[in-house]
């Protein structure tokens, strides 16, 4: 992800309305329309917790009094459940006293529109939580970012790895890594200044990124680390992405610098069929990779099969 | 489960305590936006105000509070504020008396719900 992708998108955001009353789904369509955003309708509450779970809303509009599940309930289980925890919810009811509000709130719930409900209070209410969701949104996008390159940080990359490992086992799935790390960095610092150093670094990051298929997790793991993770995707295939990767750097003409050349090292581990130790190990088989490549000559790219025999590196 | 309400104390000279045969309009009914909708909730009504009785003459009185709650919240919305009024006030009696026995919650609200019957009979997009 570059720095440029992180905005917010173009979409509208989608607003979940979970109402037993398709009268009040009727007139907040109504309302709404001239509205930039998406309604999604549900009529009871297990209706509602299952759109709130598959379509990850910007906002819920939840009603109280529901036949069966009424809308505290739905309150609990949106928090209780890591998928909708940070869901804001408006509660949207006729239920009136002060001990109901209370309870929404404590439940989580964001604000509380009574109903009847004067239809321009309610939109500047649906706005003003679009706004707190847009920019909550966006801060938590910068914070996964790294500052000099654009690409995922080190956090990022230690939330979606166990992630990715946990899926691909779970679908029989190949699943890659590769650890990069640029060659003699410090001496390019030493040599050039910091300045030319964290050019490097953002080129680097972009021929990655431009190299990279959108299913791939590109971070910036420290310094002049990089890791790829790349779902889907044998050993095999891996050491070929990394190669191009190792040879576009290479082949890099420097305008500032036109005598220097800059060349990286790569490890790669990987395995098809959704087999694998756990993330530690595996980024540790990668890291090993890596330091053969170091220890070889530089410039290559060494790989390990996690469940075959090992390859052989490229240069 | 729902709490008390506290939100049901107008007086009872409310538009919903109006008898006679006039017909109801919408609040909304020069509003372009809403014409078709208000057209649609008084095509649905006398639907409904029909299942309301059946209940009502057969004692299923938590349907009866629960559409009572649904016209309470919505009927405001199509521009007809005194069925909504009326039937926050059926609601309320109905959500009062939950713990009594039947015949003292029909008779707690039965006032309201003749209310609101006549109120319902009456709209005209």
């Amino acid at each position: 992800m570059t720095q440029s992708s992180i905005h917010e998108s173009e979409t509208r955001p989608l607003v979940l309305v979970i109402d037993d009353s398709i009268d009040v789904h009727r007139l907040l369509q109504a309302r709404l329309r001239s509205e930039p955003l998406e309604l999604v309708q549900a009529t009871s509450g297990e209706a509602g917790l299952e759109l709130a779970r598959d379509r990850t809303p910007a906002i819920v509009l939840l009603d109280l009094d529901m036949p069966e599940m009424d809308g505290f309930e739905v309150l609990r289980a949106l928090k209780d459940d890591p998928r909708t925890l940070h869901l804001p919810v408006i509660v949207l009811s006729g239920l009136q006293s002060p001990h109901d509000k209370v309870t929404a709130f404590d439940l989580g719930a964001v604000d509380y529109v009574t109903k009847p409900f004067d239809l321009t209070e309610l939109k500047v209410r649906v706005r003003s939580a679009l706004r707190v969701h847009q920019l909550l949104d966006m801060l938590a996008k910068r914070a996964q970012v790294d500052g000099l390159t654009g690409l995922y940080n080190r956090a990022h990359f230690d939330q979606r790895w166990p992630e990715a490992i946990a899926t691909a086992k779970r679908h029989g799935r190949p699943l890659s890594i590769a650890m990069l790390d640029v060659d003699h960095f410090k001496s390019i610092n030493d040599t050039y200044g910091h300045p030319a150093g964290d050019a490097v670094l953002q080129e680097v990051a972009e021929i990655v990124q431009n190299s990279s298929r959108a299913s791939d997790i590109a971070c910036r793991y420290g310094g002049e680390e990089f890791v790829i993770v790349m779902p889907d995707t044998s050993p095999e295939e891996a050491q070929v992405l990394c190669d191009r990767i190792r040879t576009t750097l290479e082949q890099t003409n420097w305008l500032k610098h036109p005598e220097r050349t800059v060349t990286c090292c790569l490890g790669v581990a990987g395995c098809d069929g959704g087999e694998g130790p756990d993330s530690d190990e595996w980024l540790s088989k990668a890291d090993q990779a890596l330091y053969r490549a170091k220890t070889t000559g530089r410039n290559r790219v060494e790989t390990t099969r996690l469940d075959g025999p090992q390859l052989a590196q490229t240069a | 489960m729902p709490g008390p309400h506290e939100d049901q104390n107008e007086p009872h000279n409310e538009p919903g305590n109006q008898s006679g045969d006039e017909p109801l309009k919408s609040e909304f009914g020069h509003d372009p936006e809403m014409l078709d909708l208000i057209e649609l909730f008084v095509g649905e009504l006398s639907e409904r105000v029909s299942k309301l009785q059946e209940a009502w003459e057969s004692g299923e009185l938590e349907y009866v509070r629960m559409e009572a709650h649904r016209l309470k919240g919505a009927a405001p919305g199509y521009g007809f504020s005194p069925i909504g009024q009326v039937a926050g006030r059926l609601e309320h009696a109905l959500t009062e008396a939950s713990d009594t026995a039947l015949t003292a919650r029909v008779e707690a609200a039965s006032e309201d719900f003749e209310r609101l019957v006549n109120l319902c009979g009456r709209v005209a997009a």
